[in-house]
């Protein structure tokens, strides 16, 4: 096994939210399939597997991008964060099941190839309420598919954590394509009150968990502005940090975490090699400064990954006067030795320069 | 102050047991998202249009002996309680019939004329809506089990209603008639296309305020095959101009030559009128 990335291990944890989140998809369909039966017994059995799986889908997508804002904003939501890939994977399979139907019902057995159809046989993509709705979720499909298949922390490690992140934003992109997809699809013909109600409560929530996310985000953290010199800027008193926690700060571009332990303070990029994850809001761990996400560790004074790891991360100088500390924002590259500002109470001490 | 060992408010994906206040959040989140996903599921489930009561015996093919004609489109005319009624003859998935016809009167050695009638005995899958019917000839060539005698002139009783209008949508019958539910608006728009384009004959459907349906077998002014000419307006809401006629117990309407098919507004009242033009 390679060292240069974290497998993802089967613990515990993940077995219980598979079996949680399996369960969940069973639980719907049941639910689906059985007020179907209840109320509407005449639709046929294709349809009824399209609709349930695609609003099955939906709904979980909907889940999905809520984790990541109700994560940031109270932590003890973490865990849902951590594996949540599963769970994308898994919608990804239903909505898998859900456009296989739909090509083999709607575009199969007929003169021309069923993906063409897709896109070929309503032609009125000059029109809104007339437009080929089924093209966008092809698309859409097309994004969650790349989605799952580079989900592996191996494909983090060769697409290099910027491609995959950009790669993995597109999920919104997917979202919006999916909007429009049941817009201009389904709506248009069983166009209740419900339909677009649930939609619209869906976006709303989506988009003001997000707001409340960034917003508490840009609160947390803080640009300061007050300098002592050419090159310092004070971050916060001593006591404003907690014990084996850091403080987040915003200067020049800089996103840094200045850690307090044992006495003594470090900065160090706040942006997790693994997936940007905040390692401020993070903790130090038996000596490391531990990332919230997924845990990959930092050592506070030089950046770097306890071996056999190689994640490195970019490190500043630091200096306390008194109560007040003080960031110098110029970065040194990544895994660059710093030696940490040390605290006496009252009395002056700087990593110096 | 907090010390080092202290864990319990932090959690990494790693650890094999979450702190008790993350297992909680958890939990919560999950019941959470299961009952609003039961809701939306129930709720959206509930709220559906409902679907028609029609039937595509899928599976299961059934012997009919019958006329086949090929006037106004291939048929087969059966007798069913005491009357007559013409079954649409269509291809198996998204296909009209004439192909499959046309090899298996080649094969018999028959030359069926356009105004004639055959004893057959012919197999395939029904399929039913509201007393209209179709049957798709499932296995192909293996569909024609036998003819009986010689061909006869068709005979079929026709009266005409004149120049009429017709507001409603353009279908493939295959699907509206049965296999499909829904089998007409939007989503099922592009297999329409599909259907008509490999053949099946366009119907028009009309339904009326008072719930009663229209169809009617959609052709040219000569009677001719318009597949093509109708794709652009298919399963969208339209008015169209020309005769209505009543052949047997179909239905048929020849658009008047040169008349448009008029777009009309998702909500636009569908029907019958008199007037032309306009
Ligand atoms: C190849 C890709 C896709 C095709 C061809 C396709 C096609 C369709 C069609 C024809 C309908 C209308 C079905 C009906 O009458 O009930 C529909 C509905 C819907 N689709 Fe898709 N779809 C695709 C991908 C997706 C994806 C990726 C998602 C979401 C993750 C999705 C979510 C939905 C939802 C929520 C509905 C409305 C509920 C329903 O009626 O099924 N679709 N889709
Ligand atoms: S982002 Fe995954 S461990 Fe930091």
């Amino acid at each position: 096994m390679s060292h240069t990335y974290v497998p993802v291990l089967w613990n515990r944890q993940k077995k219980i939210y598979d079996l949680v989140l399996w369960g969940g998809i069973f639980l719907f369909l049941a639910i689906f399939i059985a007020c179907q039966l209840i109320f509407f017994p005449e639709i046929t059995a294709e349809s009824l597997i399209i609709r349930a799986t695609g609003t099955l889908a939906f709904v979980m997508l909907h889940i999905i991008l809520a984790i990541g804002p109700i994560a940031r904003l109270n932590p003890v939501f973490l865990p849902l964060l951590y594996n949540r890939r599963h769970f994308g994977v898994s919608m990804f399979i239903v909505a898998l099941v859900h456009g296989i139907f739909n090509l083999i019902q709607f575009h199969s057995f007929g003169n021309s190839d069923p993906i063409l159809s897709i896109f070929t046989s309503n032609e009125h993509y000059n029109s809104l309420t007339r437009f080929p709705f089924q093209s966008l979720g092809f698309f859409a499909l097309l994004i969650l598919f790349l989605m799952a298949a580079t989900s592996h922390d191996f494909w983090l490690k060769n697409l290099s954590p910027r491609v995959w992140k950009g790669l993995h934003m597109m999920v919104y992109v997917a979202y919006g394509l999916l909007i429009f997809h049941v817009l201009l699809g389904v709506v248009q013909t069983e166009n209740s009150f419900f339909n677009i109600g649930l939609l619209g409560i869906g976006m709303v929530s989506l988009i003001g968990l997000h707001l409340m996310a960034s917003l508490q985000e840009l609160k947390g953290t803080e640009k300061p502005d007050e300098k002592l010199d050419e090159d310092f800027v004070f971050v916060c008193e001593w006591d404003d940090i907690l014990e084996n926690r850091a403080k987040t700060v915003m200067i020049e571009d800089q996103n840094i975490a200045v850690f307090k332990y044992d006495q003594k303070v470090s900065a160090v990029n706040n942006l997790c090699r693994h997936q940007n994850g905040p390692l401020g809001e993070g903790k130090i761990l038996d000596g490391c400064i531990t990332c919230p996400w997924h845990g990959y560790q930092y050592l506070p004074e030089n950046g770097q990954s306890p071996p056999p790891f190689t994640e490195k991360v970019e490190t500043y100088d630091v200096k306390i006067i008194g109560e007040k500390i003080y960031v110098n924002p110029k970065p040194y590259p990544e895994g660059t030795e710093r030696p940490p500002a040390i605290y006496t109470p009252s009395s002056p001490s700087s990593n110096g320069k | 102050m907090e010390n080092n060992t202290n864990k319990e408010d932090f959690y990494i994906g790693w650890q094999d047991k979450a702190p008790g206040k993350f297992g909680r959040a958890a939990r919560i989140f999950a019941l959470l998202s299961l009952f609003l996903g039961a809701m939306t599921a129930a709720v959206l489930v509930i709220n559906q249009k409902g679907f028609a009561d029609s039937v595509f015996e899928f599976g299961e093919t059934t012997q009919l002996e019958g006329f086949l004609t090929l006037d106004p489109v291939p048929m087969l005319r059966v007798s069913k309680e005491g009357r007559s009624e013409g079954m649409l003859l269509v291809g198996l998935g998204k296909f009209g019939s004439e192909a499959t016809i046309d090899q298996i009167l080649k094969k018999e050695n028959i030359q069926l004329e356009q105004d004639a009638s055959l004893k057959v005995t012919l197999k395939g899958t029904r399929i039913y809506h509201n007393g209209k019917s179709a049957l798709e000839l499932t296995d192909g060539l293996d569909s024609f089990v036998g003819a009986e005698g010689d061909q006869l002139k068709a005979e079929p009783a026709i009266s005409s209603f004149g120049r009429k209008t017709l507001s409603g949508e353009i279908l493939d019958p295959k699907c509206a008639l049965g296999v499909m539910k829904p089998g007409y608006g939007k989503p099922h728009r592009s297999c329409a296309i599909r259907c008509i384009s490999g053949g099946i004959p366009p119907i028009f459907r009309a339904s009326f305020a008072d719930g009663q349906v229209l169809h009617a077998i959609l052709l040219g002014p000569k009677g001719e095959k318009i597949n093509e000419e109708v794709l652009p307006f298919v399963a969208d809401k339209v008015r169209i101009c020309g005769e209505l006629i009543m052949q047997d117990d179909w239905y048929v309407f020849k658009l008047e030559p040169e008349s448009e098919i008029i777009r009309l507004s998702y909500y636009g009242a569908e029907g019958v009128s008199s007037t032309c033009g306009g």
